[in-house]
């Protein structure tokens, strides 16, 4: 088989152009990102991409790590402990030079190399390609979920890093010197390029502890002390300890973590979880039939990962990625054991030619060549045209009506906007501030009532416009606020399209303006 | 074990640990804050009731909606029929602490009932009591006075009349009980085809296994209760409509107990415990299952993750699957304590004893069973009867309290209640639109001819209709507000 193979392989000339599993996995994730529609996806999804790069670009304009908050009114001058400041130069780097094609390029690249990192894995653990490709690309589906041109990527990219290390000094294939010249620097990095950098302790402390149930002391101590380097290399970032303290609260305060979509438990009815679904369907069928011999450590590891993705659909990624090497073994394992059926003859011929195939192959002047070919797409074309998707942002309003000169007349005091625009608004509106964004962080849980209070149109909403000195909404078309103020004598609506509504408080009634009268003369 | 010369007293004064459980969780679920919970947790408690009491009154089982002025006339898929007349039998009977009795007695009974089954397969005491506590916990996030508790009785008893006829290879047992529980089901609650899935889950596992005997009974048991479930009076139109109401996402989507788990609730504590069962079991057991059995996990793990409400039939069904592991590796800890156990709890024939208290519980303890004012429009609808002249039009209410609402205030046609399947989507979204005060809710609302509205007080319709002038308030506390058309 090998040697008919090897005669129908590719000679040393042609070999250049046909590249190997990985390459074409790295290739094709790459690609598909970057040329698809899902580049609209990456970008639009919610207005988080809007935002960092709006705050990156702050920081890049002044040459300084952002401290107090610049861009909304009701928190302007607070102090800001910035999560990822790194990954916000990065992105806006990104963006200042190609635009948005830039950031999609980036995270693109970030997606494409997490994924080829893990295929790398799996395949340094000896695994058999086909069944590593089979993995990635599940992992892949997993992962989709919470693709966003946003800096949690870059955990992602790290979170196997890590898990691959470990994975590699707790098998005895890494000495102990390399898990600490690797990870502790790495740490550093991480904790200034995303605040979920915890994903990285709480990896280190589950190896810490498996290996305290495996009765495995020497183990135990070495993930002991990596914990504590890496929880000390952590502190290397712009506001030390705070970071750590801010990232706790947010994650106790369940007003908060509960706001965002995505640290909302997944919903299984929804295509996007899918994914999900078919990685906890390979565990399980990994379970009920291959019957693994796991170590305390890996059950640990997958049964900790497992919760935290059924807790928060956005470590759903991070279980998918940390989990599929342990899967991956007893399986492997499980398909090469010889056996006469028919499904378990055509894996192996299938698995040995493809094998010998990719050894055969290289491509990597192929995979240079095509980055350069989109690189000059990008460059010197107009030919990949990357918008923000005008249906989900109220990129009319803003073109027709608020950057305008009726909008001087018609807006007056503070903006109350939805959400989800916040970040899109900072981009493209700096000149005004926003109530709210993506940074539900930084805004806290007072905030977030008050925000609640008028987004749901409770009791005191016209309290919390008048304290923040509200004089303009804007608001998507079917928010449930507009049919309140589309009754209300004290607001006109000033502008409409098919995605965003304006309403305006007449001028007379402003907050503060002086002469407003009171509700009862109002009324 | 000679564990009748050792027991401490006589057999009949010594209950066994499932009389002991029952008695214990009957108890719990008639003790407060379980029994209003049961009650009052959501309209469709009372929505039962109501509608059980309707085909009481008439003699006839109900064919056309008569409780809402939106869809009156309608004709009607009666899913629970019997299960609403068990129910409103009970209400005549205690009044609301009724409905809580059957629904404690059924859950109590369930539960019961599993433990027992845990030990007749042979599985070990502790690991039989242990499994049990935690199915009762990962269920009790479901614990409603509503017919589909019955389905967990119901669910329990399917399948353990398939893993006997597993054990035995008993056909005509099988086909016999199967048959007497689809009759009963079919009539009782909506969800009789998970006993189609269960058995389609040992069916196909046959079919894997190459058993052909096996696939021949399933296949033809299975035809068997497919055709004793037309004997409802719908027939098979009550078939065409659950499938429907399943796959209408709007819906599921809609319902919060068909919506996936919220892990970040403390209810969801019980379910996460027994996922973690299920993987412990796997993972450190690892237990060779049938073909059947793996089945039953996999699809019953996935439906509890799909909709909340599956949640206590996955614990129901899965137990008797995860328990044997979990024996063997109690009988290797502690072989002699609990053989010891097992004999004193096969002596023990205590079950009048228990019966007694509970019918001490039910019929002496004080019960006073409300419907807490705090949540509920209670004062509301006080004022409402002592002021009819005022509230003479169409009233528009809150979707929760629509089963409220048909039972007290029967004179009132309801907007809504959470006959959801009933209503449909397209009225299910004008409704949504009016509460979310979107596009032309106002015209939507003259629409209907509402002429007051009846919602909780910080809703935002009713800070809508403040600043409407052709509607006044009528009636505000701090649970509700009654808004009234003046032309």
């Amino acid at each position: 088989m090998n040697e008919s193979l090897s005669e129908s392989a590719p000679g040393r000339c042609s070999r250049w152009w046909l590249p190997t599993i990985g390459r074409t996995l790295w290739l094709a994730f790459f690609l598909a990102l970057t040329l698809s529609n899902w580049r609209l996806v990456l970008i639009s999804a919610d207005g988080d991409p809007c935002l960092h790069w709006r705050i990156g670009n702050w920081m890049i304009e002044h040459r300084a790590v952002i401290r107090v908050d610049q861009f909304s009114h009701t928190r302007t001058g607070a102090p800001l402990v910035s999560k990822e400041w790194l990954s916000e130069v990065l992105f806006a780097s990104a963006g200042n030079a190609l635009g948005w094609n830039g950031i999609v390029l980036l995270s693109a690249g970030l997606i494409a190399t997490t994924l080829w990192l893990l295929y790398r894995q799996l395949l340094a653990e000896g695994n058999e390609l086909v069944l590593s490709m089979a993995l990635v690309l599940a992992a892949a589906f997993a992962c989709s979920v919470h693709w966003l041109a946003r800096p949690h990527l870059m955990t992602h990219l790290l979170a196997v890093v890590f898990a691959w290390r470990l994975r590699a000094y707790y098998l005895g294939r890494e000495p102990v010197r390399w898990l600490f010249v690797t990870l502790v620097p790495l740490m550093a990095l991480w904790a200034n390029l995303h605040g979920a950098f915890a994903a990285g302790l709480v990896l280190v402390g589950v190896y810490c502890f498996g290996s305290v149930l495996e009765r495995n002391w020497s183990n135990a101590r070495t993930f002991a002390l990596l914990t504590v380097a890496c929880l000390l290399a952590s502190l290397a970032n712009p506001n030390g300890w705070k970071l750590h303290i801010q990232i706790l609260s947010f994650l106790q305060t369940s007003e908060l973590s509960g706001f965002a979509n995505e640290f909302r438990s997944p919903n299984f009815h929804s295509g996007s979880t899918h994914g999900f679904s078919l990685e906890l369907l390979i565990l399980a069928l990994t379970l009920l039939v291959v019957r693994p011999q796991w170590r305390a450590t890996e059950i640990l590891m997958i049964g900790v990962w497992g919760y935290l993705a059924l807790h928060s659909v956005r470590n759903v990624p991070i279980f998918a990625l940390v989990v599929s090497p342990i899967i991956a073994a007893p399986l492997d394992q499980f398909l090469r054991k010889p056996r006469d059926a028919a499904w378990a003859r055509l894996y192996q011929k299938f698995s040995t030619d493809t094998a010998a195939l990719d050894r055969a192959a290289d491509g990597r002047w192929l995979a240079v060549i095509a980055v350069a070919l989109l690189g000059v797409v990008v460059t010197r074309t107009n030919a990949l045209k990357t918008e923000l998707l005008p249906d989900r942002f109220p990129v009319a309003a803003l073109e027709k009506f608020v950057k305008s000169g009726r909008a001087n007349v018609l807006l007056h005091g503070e903006m109350f906007n939805a959400y989800g625009w916040g970040g899109y608004l900072m981009l493209e509106l700096p000149e005004r501030k926003v109530f709210i964004d993506g940074r539900n962080d930084f805004y806290g849980s007072d905030l977030v009532e008050e925000f609640n209070t008028v987004d749901d149109v409770k009791p005191g909403w016209e309290h919390v416009l008048d304290k923040y000195n509200v004089g303009w909404t804007l608001l998507p078309l079917k928010h449930r606020l507009n049919g309140l103020l589309a009754l209300h004598k004290d607001w006109t609506r000033v502008y409409e399209d098919d995605v965003a509504v304006i309403y305006s408080r007449k001028q007379s009634l402003h907050p503060f303006n002086e002469s407003r009268p009171g509700r009862s003369d109002i009324s | 074990v000679g564990a009748n010369q050792s027991l401490p007293v006589p057999g009949w004064l010594l209950p066994s640990v499932s009389h002991w459980l029952w008695l214990l969780l009957l108890v719990m679920l008639l003790s407060q804050p379980w029994r209003t919970a049961m009650v009052a947790s959501d309209g469709d408690a009372c929505m039962h009731w109501r509608v059980g009491e309707w085909m009481l009154e008439h003699k006839q089982i109900i064919r056309t909606d008569v409780f809402s002025y939106t869809r009156i006339g309608h004709p009607i898929i009666s899913k629970e029929w019997l299960a609403e007349i068990v129910f409103a039998t009970a209400g005549r009977l205690g009044g609301l602490f009724g409905l809580a009795v059957v629904a404690a007695l059924v859950i109590a009974t369930t539960f019961a009932l599993l433990h027992r089954q845990l030990l007749r397969e042979g599985n070990e005491i502790f690991a039989a009591t242990g499994v049990t506590l935690l199915a009762t916990w990962a269920a009790c996030s479901h614990w409603l006075a509503r017919p589909h508790v019955f389905s967990f009785l119901l669910a329990l008893l399917w399948h353990n009349a398939l893993r006997r006829f597993e054990r035995t290879g008993d056909a005509r047992r099988l086909a016999f009980s199967l048959g007497v529980l689809t009759l009963a089901w079919v009539n009782l609650h909506g969800a009789f085809l998970a006993g189609f899935m269960l058995l389609g889950a040992y069916w196909l596992g046959a079919i894997v296994a190459s058993d052909r005997r096996k696939t021949r009974v399933l296949t033809a048991v299975a035809v068997e209760c497919a055709l004793v479930s037309l004997a409802n009076p719908s027939g098979y139109k009550l078939h065409i409509h659950n499938l429907q109401f399943l796959r209408t996402d709007y819906l599921m989507n809609w319902l919060a107990e068909y919506r996936s788990t919220d892990f970040h609730s403390l209810g969801a504590l019980g379910f996460a415990a027994w996922l973690a069962l299920i993987f412990v079991t796997l993972a450190l057991r690892r237990p060779r299952f049938t073909i059947g059995e793996g089945i039953v996990l996999l699809t019953w793990t996935y439906f509890a993750l799909v909709a909340a409400r599956n949640i206590p039939l996955l614990a129901i069904l899965t137990a008797p699957i995860l328990c044997p592991p979990w024996s063997e590796f109690a009988r290797g800890r502690w072989p002699i304590v609990g053989e010891r156990i097992a004999g004193i709890n096969r002596s023990a024939r205590g079950w009048p004893l228990v019966a007694a208290v509970a019918f001490a519980v039910v019929a002496l303890a004080p019960h006073p069973t409300k419907i807490p004012p705090q949540n509920w429009p209670v004062e509301a609808v006080e004022f409402i009867k002592r002021h009819p002249e005022r509230f003479s039009g169409k009233m528009f209410n809150q979707y929760v309290w629509g089963g409220y609402l048909m039972q007290v205030l029967p004179e009132h046609k309801v907007f809504i209640d959470g006959r959801t399947d009933f209503y449909g989507v397209e009225l299910i979204k004008e409704f949504v639109t009016v509460t979310g005060l979107g596009p032309k809710w106002t015209e939507r609302l003259r629409n209907y001819n509402v002429a007051w509205t009846l919602m909780p007080t910080d809703h935002r319709l009713n800070l809508a209709l403040e600043l409407l002038p052709d509607w006044q308030l009528a009636y505000s506390n701090e649970t509700a507000t009654i808004y009234c058309r003046v032309r």
